[in-house]
């Protein structure tokens, strides 16, 4: 669940702000895009949601978390509930697919059988059985994101936040990448994805929402890209 | 458990990856250790023949050589008057030698062929208390006849100069080593932290707390001090060990007290070990503190 309400972000006084009043909700196991142009804030907020920024003001409220007045004892915690998906992937190139799992596993304290058990689970979701002794250097571009789709999930969150998951991935690539997400909100994750890419949000038929110069100016259900330009 | 094996592991290939680093923090820690652990048994050997020197109840009082029957008896009973002096004993030159002949001292050798004119005669005193021994040669010192008087005591005295002269260059050490290592250590773990920083922003990501992110740290940090530790123990052990062999070759553990290897070596390595780790503890946490601020 992702509840805003005039979300504010400037980053110095004299600077022009980022967010301007962002408000929206979205409910439990929903699937949305966060379209706009560049430097129209989208990954900004994205870094609010997933609480690598702090908003200016504004009431920020995500999975039962005020994201907003999160304690550094509380952003953990926070985090374990939101799986985070980017456009570099950031695995961990020394260590195989499958260590890039367990770890982000370990990393919460789940013990090893039930590491061993979710890693096999969530490798054969994404498709990546095969993979699990390679290294990400061994993978494909579509590959390593799928990789990193999985870490996303593995610790099962209510939300899952992607900026330009397939900003290095081929058009085929993106579309199964997007189906990935699709699947994954299926099994109830609410899924928020920024997104250039026209093609694919017109394809999938999810609820659109615009940003522009940091204010929402469009939000459709079953919107297409271009319906939301302004 | 599960997760401090984890650490363990991560630790050891963090050692592994900067193996130059590790390699010159560990040897710092053991060179620092080594130096302030020779220092200090230097001077806990010391303080043992200095408490065994203000235990004794004895002194010397040499007389001097032109004296008459009559000054060395007069002498005898202005000490035997003396109220803590318990006994005085007449020892003739001749009697001195030889009961430094019949001795096992290593120092029996040389008066094999001395003269016994060329030894004083003098008078063994015994005191009731060990604490009277001062006042006591203090008086002796001012009776007519007496050339000089020997005390242990006053041996002791010069002997804890020393020791604290050994105590201080310890001190000394263990600063410089706090400092050394500390520098050494700090930027040991700066650069696995600059080396893991993807490692810990993903860590991040997926909600690892900061406790989690600084254990592998810690415990490298712990190893580091450890090993240098342990290899001190065995550095400072064995040349203890060598140092004891060859004084007991020489018989000059009948002049000089100390302690036995086999009986100091748990102190050695408990202190050095517990010192190694400290170093290391604190060597990493306050860096890691600035450090993983940033990362």
């Amino acid at each position: 669940m992702i509840h805003l309400r005039n979300v504010r972000k400037q980053y110095w006084e004299q600077a022009h702000p980022a967010l301007r009043g962002v408000t929206f909700r979205m409910k439990p196991g929903e699937f949305a895009f966060l379209v706009g142009p560049s430097g129209s804030g989208k990954s900004t907020l994205l870094r609010i949601l997933h609480g690598e920024e702090e908003a200016s003001s504004g009431i920020i409220l995500v999975n039962n978390y005020d994201v907003a007045h999160l304690t550094r004892r509380q952003l953990p915690y926070y985090r374990r509930t939101v799986g985070m998906v980017y456009q570099d992937f950031r695995l961990i190139p020394n260590r195989t697919v499958e260590e890039n799992l367990s770890f982000a596993m370990r990393a919460i304290g789940a013990p090893d059988k039930q590491i061993r058990a979710r890693v096999e689970e969530v490798l054969e979701q994404v498709e990546l059985t095969g993979h699990k002794h390679n290294y990400p250097t061994e993978l494909s571009g579509g590959e390593q994101q799928r990789v990193a789709v999985a870490r996303a999930i593995l610790n099962h969150p209510a939300l899952v936040l992607a900026d330009e998951p397939t900003g290095n991935l081929d058009p085929k690539l993106s579309y199964e990448m997007m189906k990935l997400f699709e699947q994954i909100n299926e099994d109830g994750t609410t899924v928020l994805v920024v997104t250039h890419e026209q093609s694919l949000v017109d394809r999938f038929h999810k609820r659109v929402i615009r940003l522009e110069e940091g204010k929402i100016v469009a939000d459709e259900e079953d919107g297409l890209y271009q319906s939301c330009e302004t | 458990m599960r997760n401090l094996i984890y650490f363990v592991r991560e630790a050891l290939h963090g050692l592994r990856s900067h193996a130059l680093g590790s390699f010159a923090a560990i040897g710092t820690i053991t060179a620092c250790l080594l130096l302030t652990g020779c220092f200090a048994l230097v001077a806990a050997n010391l303080q043992l023949n200095v408490e065994q020197m203000m235990g004794d109840r004895e002194f010397l009082v040499y007389l001097e050589d032109d004296l008459t029957q009559e000054d060395y008896d007069s002498v005898g009973e202005a000490l035997s008057a003396m109220e803590d002096v318990e006994e005085a004993t007449f020892i003739s030159n001749e009697q001195a030698l030889e009961n430094q002949l019949s001795s096992s001292s290593i120092l029996s050798d040389y008066f094999k062929n001395v003269d016994y004119n060329l030894l004083q005669n003098r008078y063994h005193v015994l005191v009731t208390d060990a604490e009277a021994l001062a006042s006591c040669v203090e008086a002796a010192e001012t009776l007519k006849g007496v050339e000089h008087v020997y005390a242990s005591y006053s041996l002791a005295q010069q002997i804890t100069t020393l020791r604290n002269q050994c105590l201080t260059g310890a001190g000394v050490m263990v600063v410089l080593l706090v400092v050394l290592s500390m520098f050494i250590i700090s930027n040991v773990v700066r650069l696995a932290v600059v080396a893991r920083s993807e490692e810990i922003a993903i860590m991040r990501i997926v909600g690892a707390t900061n406790g989690f992110i600084r254990a592998p740290f810690l415990v490298e940090g712990l190893l580091i001090g450890l090993i240098g530790g342990l290899c001190a123990t065995v550095l400072t052990g064995g040349l203890y060990w060598l140092v004891e062999r060859s004084l007991t070759s020489v018989g000059s553990n009948s002049v000089f007290s100390f302690y036995a290897c086999q009986d100091i070596w748990p102190f050695i390595l408990l202190a050095t070990c517990g010192a190694g780790l400290l170093v290391g503890l604190f060597g990493t946490i306050l860096p890691m503190q600035r450090v993983l601020k940033t990362a």
